[in-house]
């Protein structure tokens, strides 16, 4: 056709077109910084955010669950005060913490699952213990979004099947491996040389291992047009994985299992990391809150974490008693809605963006000594 | 977030629009169009090692959305062999052409539908097709010949 002709057929095809919507770009980041925040490198088209009130009328539900799950182990005067479901937060005091304190880790494993559709975080230790959390609504979640950190444990022969399905994955696919970055463990940040896999559900994800003081990673992102997708073994290796570490209670036979029930994961310490977009000082931030909150932080180091040049997080490692000390001082604070309904988040101050708002949240740190993002779709 | 955001960002404020419109001859209407845009720029935002540099960045871009619209109909396997369909068009303005459109095979259509709806050149079109310029050029040849067929000939060709 002459030039002509496709200039006919652009006026023609132009008068078919839509007309397009505004765009916002504001909302494209908020979007993308939830997904960074564990909502998932490769989210689901996200439904009408809650409006406010709804926000907070579910948090008070949740609230109350709680009260109703304390009163219920007074009722029953159980020595341990065990939680039979997950929760958001902080615990309710006087929770019996996960013992012991510390653990050595075996495999984490990050990703939306081929197995259940849901975004899965599972750690898995050499003392048999299972924690993991997963979206959506299950009997024993926190809330319909998120199950909250949970508890199982496992037998020793429970604990080597899942390592030895782990290892069998990571051979098939040592060029691939990557050692991860210090001190970014088991979140959104995927790693130059993933597994390509074929675009699905459940196409991205990654599986931590110890090696020495350090973590090795293989992720997986789903393969572009033209590109060479991971071999039917890797896949088959990674199918068997995810579904081992995705939904063992399915899969691993009762002789893997020492503690099938299911109980709430409740940590000892806690991360509260304060986040701010332009980067500012620590003390900076800091001037902003309460003074007893304030003070409880100065009296402990912070860990400074740059992701890339837009935010700056500053964290520190509290116990769950001196962090409950900083989240009443900050109960006035409004809660942060980038958060809520995943973990405890208050708003410090609003920025120019949304994304640019200063917020200080509560994280629980894991028996290996580190802590994630909880925050998950 | 990365290296890529001024990048991504000046992307979107460029091009935005055409994403939608391509995009609602997937999705079915411009307001999920708009949605799987968004989501696809977070997507982008998000996974920037992703891209590779070996092609251009909207035509990575334009992989991701197309993957997103898919999903968001559903359809859970994307073949990297296929494209997807599309075929929605408002065919109140001209119903002649709207017609013509559906007559065309599932890859022409949708060379046809990147060359007018997105205003993309052959290379960006074999680039997000992942097919080559000149295969994209016998494509999109093709489908003006059957337009051509399917519709007056004086009123399409010269």
């Amino acid at each position: 056709m002459s030039t002509y002709d496709e200039s006919l057929l652009a006026a023609r095809f132009a008068a078919l077109a839509p007309e397009p919507l505004i765009g916002d770009w504001d909302d494209v980041l908020d979007r993308a910084r939830t997904a960074r925040n564990g909502r998932g490198l490769l989210g689901r088209l996200r439904p009408s955010a809650f409006r406010g009130r709804r926000r907070r009328l579910v948090l008070m539900l949740a609230a109350a669950a709680l009260v109703v799950v304390v009163a219920t182990a007074s009722a029953l005067a159980v020595r341990a005060f065990i939680l039979d479901r997950g929760f958001i937060g902080l615990p309710p005091q006087g929770a019996t913490p996960s013992a012991p304190e510390s653990g050595e880790l075996v495999v984490l494993w990050l990703g939306r699952s081929a197995t259940n559709g849901a975004l899965v975080r599972s750690w898995v230790y050499a003392d048999g213990r299972i924690i993991w959390s997963r979206s959506g609504s299950i009997p024993e979640g926190a809330n319909e979004l998120t199950s909250g950190y949970l508890e199982q444990r496992l037998t020793p022969e429970g604990v080597e099947l899942l390592r030895s399905a782990v290892a069998g994955l990571f051979d098939g696919s040592r060029t691939l491996l990557e050692t991860v970055p210090a001190p970014y463990p088991g979140v959104g940040l995927v790693g130059s040389s993933p597994l390509l896999v074929p675009p699905g559900p459940a196409d991205w994800g990654l599986v931590e291992v110890p090696r020495g003081d350090r973590l090795v990673r293989l992720a997986w992102l789903p393969a572009g047009s033209g590109e060479q997708t991971a071999t039917p073994e890797q896949l088959s290796a990674l199918r068997r994985v995810d579904a081992l570490l995705t939904d063992p209670a399915s899969v691993l036979p009762p002789s893997a299992w020492a503690i099938r029930e299911v109980k709430a994961y409740v940590p000892s310490h806690y991360a509260v990391c304060i986040e701010t977009s332009p980067p500012k000082a620590a003390s900076q931030l800091l001037s902003l809150l309460p003074a007893r909150a304030a003070d409880v932080l100065r009296a402990n180091s912070v860990t400074r974490l740059d992701w890339g040049v837009a935010a700056t997080t500053y964290c520190s490692k509290l116990a769950t008693e001196k962090a409950r000390e900083v989240a009443e001082a900050l109960s006035g604070l409004d809660q942060d809605p980038r958060w809520q309904r995943h973990t405890l988040a208050y708003r410090v101050a609003e920025g120019a963006h949304n994304w640019e708002a200063t917020a200080i949240w509560f994280e629980p740190y894991f028996p290996h000594g580190q802590f994630t993002y909880s925050a998950s779709g | 977030m990365g290296p890529l955001d001024s990048d991504l960002e000046d992307l979107y404020r460029r091009r935005q629009g055409a994403f939608q419109v391509m995009l609602a001859s997937v999705t079915g209407s411009v307001e999920s169009a708009r949605d799987v845009v968004q989501e696809a720029f977070a997507r982008a935002l998000q996974n920037q090692n992703g891209f590779r540099g070996d092609g251009s960045l909207e035509g990575w871009v334009w992989r991701i959305a197309f993957r997103v619209a898919v999903g968001s109909q559903g359809s859970r396997e994307l073949s990297l062999d296929e494209v997807p369909e599309v075929a929605f068009v408002d065919e109140t303005n001209d119903p002649a052409l709207a017609s013509a459109v559906q007559t065309l095979p599932r890859q022409r259509r949708m060379a046809i539908f990147l060359r007018y709806f997105a205003d993309l050149s052959y290379s960006e079109i074999g680039d997000v097709l992942g097919i080559a310029e000149g295969t994209v050029a016998a494509t999109l040849s093709k489908a003006h010949e059957q337009l051509g067929a399917e519709l007056s000939i004086n009123e399409v060709t010269a």
